[in-house]
């Protein structure tokens, strides 16, 4: 019967994506490296949940109540509000009458405009009607506007859930790796091979991942020793050189942002202007697009090269650099964001006469736009991706291995740095968050993506890829990942969560159009609602009852502070009780052996 | 099963069990592994030896890289060469299965672990396992391996002697938690 559990338990993780791929992965480059492709089957498989939300309570019903408007079920739509546009500040992005250009389509595949503006890709093609269908008796009511939002909120609530228990068991098992200072070593050595292994493969991975984790151990207390040794000469020129770098480091995070802003101000005053010059037209719409994935690219590699001089732990190294890195890539794309909404609805700006609050008559629809921003983006990351992989890596070992000149060696071969490597996933996952609120087929792209990407990384790992120099510890950094994650989460939840509770929704395009906020959607339903349902929802919307909960979670906060001071001191009263008991073998010890010599002689 | 029972009778089974942690299935089991040896020797006569080569081709022992120094340790044999023969091995696959209590498991470890055959884990001792861990990927360098060895010791050694005592050993391995999980067998 124990058998049968231990068999079942490993029958369920054999079924596990792509756990062999991973597996060959660990075990010829170590489990750093590993811990990225679990940390992208992760991703992907949480984006096959938010598409599969969208899809199912967004997407599916509003082709599904269109379709059926057709067939002669019982089926009746009403706009939820009853504004109307006048003629010439209506929405109307693409007229299907138009006789364009192939090349055009093109462009408007790439850039999200045209034609695909119209699709269920963007958000502006959603309607804000609320559907009943009569069948039978049934009366089946659907609420589109609320769906959407609903859908928005449950995916980020998922998301959330799912990221905090992986980044709270990671958490958890780091804590737990760091108390067990004891008998690492001999762990390591005595206990370290399982006698079970039964197969050649299998041995070899174990044999190749127990000398990394030797070599790692012994290379950070190398490490250790030498920091400690540190004269405090040595320290002051360490320090000053620090100071400078990160002097260097903020500028360098300032001056892509200014060149975002103005990426993004010329690409919204010209859009329209090349209309005959396809591949002009085609670079000035990603424009943004290309500044930011080109500061991107750029600003790690300086980071990089930098951050050499620092002098830090192999693991400090790593993680000091995912955090600058984060930092410009998730500035630059709510940079962005703001840019966008500051430039569109002009509510803000002094002089805006057109339409309603709308200064530019081509984008009427700012959420659509910054879909399309966020698609371009997407795109465009996919592509520097697979060029760099293609034409520099590849190229890369060709030289590096038929060529013996000095250049190649200097060069040396492709070592796969994780750091950014994890930080182009997070920087994809981050613009799909916000992406998915404003084209809810994003979602898909970026499975597709992650996908691809999978067996691109993979492959040039194993092509390319020489095993680090510099091993390092990876539980550590696997749940690093998943931290980093949480901080691009909240960067994406921020901007998606103020667009719905403040700013104003366009005004003919999308499920909220003619509100005033995308909220009052909520409100709206509420409002339909019996009356004892409608007081309790408002007293928990009201300021009172987060003021309880407030204080109720500081109190628990302040519970669990103490019970882990308390721990903590019980440790170290058990750690030192330890070391007596050891002390008192050791004196036994020598007293046995002494009365052996005695009756010996 | 048939032809198994009828190479030993109700009492001899009723021996092996109650001398061994297995019960008298189990030690029908084991046997019919040990026939899958060297299905010759062991159907003409079930107490002759098999050699430690032939042993060393189970599945179980192929990859172990300790699986020369096990087959040592178990064997009875006169001239030393490691040969097991069925009550050998009986012994040492109840040794590496679950209902074996961990003090005799750390025991045999220690056993399996001294290469020299002097009762301590010296320096020479440790060196050897290590590079039986690393086995294919190559072994450690000098100086990575004068450190780890000073590590050890400095972890293990209890009375400063450059050299585990099977008491220090013991100390060191039974506060270790995968210890169980790594050293068994199931067949």
């Amino acid at each position: 019967w124990k058998r049968f559990k231990e068999d079942s338990a490993d029958m369920l993780r054999h079924v596990q994506l792509w756990r062999t791929s991973i597996h060959e992965v660990e075990g010829r480059f170590g489990n750093g490296i590993r811990s990225y492709f679990a940390f992208l089957r992760w991703l992907f498989i949480l984006n096959i949940y938010i598409f599969l939300l969208m899809f199912v309570f967004v997407c599916v019903p509003t082709v599904a109540f269109e379709s059926l408007v057709h067939s002669g079920v019982n089926i009746s739509s009403n706009s939820l509000n009853g504004n109307n546009v006048s003629a010439e500040c209506a929405y109307n992005p693409y007229d299907p009458n138009a006789v364009n250009s192939f090349s055009q389509y093109v462009i408007w595949f790439f850039t999200g405009q045209g034609f695909m503006e119209k699709t269920l890709l963007f958000y502006g093609y959603y309607s804000n009607s609320a559907t009943t269908i009569f069948s039978d008796g049934f009366l089946f009511y659907y609420d589109i506007p609320l769906a959407y939002l609903m859908v928005a909120f449950f995916y980020f609530l998922l998301t959330l859930v799912l990221l905090v228990r992986r980044a709270g068991a990671g958490l958890k098992e780091s804590l737990l790796s760091n108390e067990d200072r004891f008998y690492t070593y001999c762990n390591k050595v005595f206990c370290g091979w399982d006698f079970c292994i039964t197969d050649d493969h299998s041995a070899e991975l174990k044999h190749s991942s127990l000398k990394y984790e030797l070599q790692t151990d012994l290379e950070e207390e190398r490490i250790r020793l030498r920091q400690s040794s540190r004269t405090s000469k040595e320290k002051w020129i360490l320090y000053t050189k620090r100071f400078f770098i990160n002097l260097v480091v903020v500028g360098i995070l300032v001056a892509s942002l200014v060149a975002i802003f103005y990426a993004a101000q010329y690409a919204l005053g010209n859009g329209d202007t090349f209309n005959n010059n396809f591949m002009l037209d085609l670079i000035v719409t990603y424009l943004t697009s290309i500044v930011i994935t080109v500061a991107n690219f750029i600003a790690p590699l300086i980071f990089g090269f930098l951050i050499i001089y620092e002098d830090y732990s192999p693991a400090f190294t790593i993680k000091f650099t995912l955090i600058r890195t984060v930092f410009l890539r998730l500035a630059s794309v709510v940079f962005l964001y703001v840019v966008v909404y500051l430039q569109i609805n002009c509510k803000i700006r002094p002089n805006c006469t057109f339409c309603e609050g709308v200064e530019l008559k081509t984008y009427k629809c700012w959420e659509t736009y910054l879909g399309q921003e966020m698609y371009k983006l997407t795109i465009m990351d996919f592509f520097i991706v697979l060029a760099v992989t293609l034409f520099v890596e590849f190229p890369r070992k060709l030289i590096v291995e038929n060529c013996s000149c000095g250049l190649a060696k200097w060069w040396g071969q492709q070592e796969f740095s994780i750091p950014e490597n994890v930080l182009d996933i997070v920087y994809a996952q981050t613009i799909g968050w916000i992406g998915a609120f404003y084209a809810p087929l994003l979602p898909v792209i970026v499975v597709v993506k992650f996908f691809i990407f999978f067996y691109l990384k993979k492959l040039s790992l194993t092509y390319n890829c020489r095993p680090a120099t510099r091993p390092y510890r990876a539980s550590r950094s696997g749940t690093f990942f998943y931290i980093i994650l949480l901080v691009g989460f909240v960067v994406a939840a921020f901007p998606v969560v103020v667009s719905v509770a403040i700013l104003e929704p366009s005004k003919d395009c999308g499920p909220f159009r003619g509100w005033t906020t995308m909220f009052y959607a909520i409100t709206a339903s509420i409002q339909t609602q019996p009356g004892w349902l409608q007081s309790i929802l408002w007293f928990v919307g009201s300021p009172g009852f987060a003021i309880i909960i407030g204080v109720l979670l500081c109190l628990a906060l302040y519970y669990f502070v103490a019970l882990r001071t308390a721990h903590k001191k019980m440790i170290s009263l058990l750690r030192d009780q330890l070391t007596l008991e050891g002390k008192d073998k050791q004196f036994l010890l020598s007293r046995v052996t002494k009365l052996t010599k005695e009756l010996q002689d | 099963m048939g032809s198994a029972n009828s190479h030993f009778t109700k009492d001899e089974l009723q021996e092996y069990s109650e001398l061994t942690f297995f019960t008298k299935q189990e030690v029908l089991h084991v046997f019919e592994k040990f026939v899958e040896l060297d299905q010759d020797n062991v159907n003409n006569d079930k107490l002759c030896r098999v050699s430690m080569e032939k042993v060393c081709q189970m599945p179980e022992l192929k990859v172990n890289p300790f699986n020369d120094r096990i087959c040592r340790i178990f064997s009875t044999s006169q001239n030393f060469d490691g040969s097991l023969s069925f009550e050998d091995f009986l012994d040492m696959m109840s040794v590496f299965s679950d209902q074996a209590p961990k003090g005799l498991k750390v025991e045999y470890a220690f056993k399996v672990y001294d290469f020299n055959e002097d009762d301590l884990l010296d320096a020479e001792d440790i060196e050897m396992v290590v590079s039986r861990l690393t086995g294919y990927a190559g072994s450690l360098k000098d100086d990575e391996m004068q450190q780890l060895l000073k590590n050890i010791m400095q972890e293990a050694d209890l009375d400063n002697d450059d050299q585990l005592s099977y008491a220090e050993f013991e100390h060191v391995i039974s506060k270790s938690p995968d210890f169980l999980n790594s050293f068994r067998i199931r067949l």
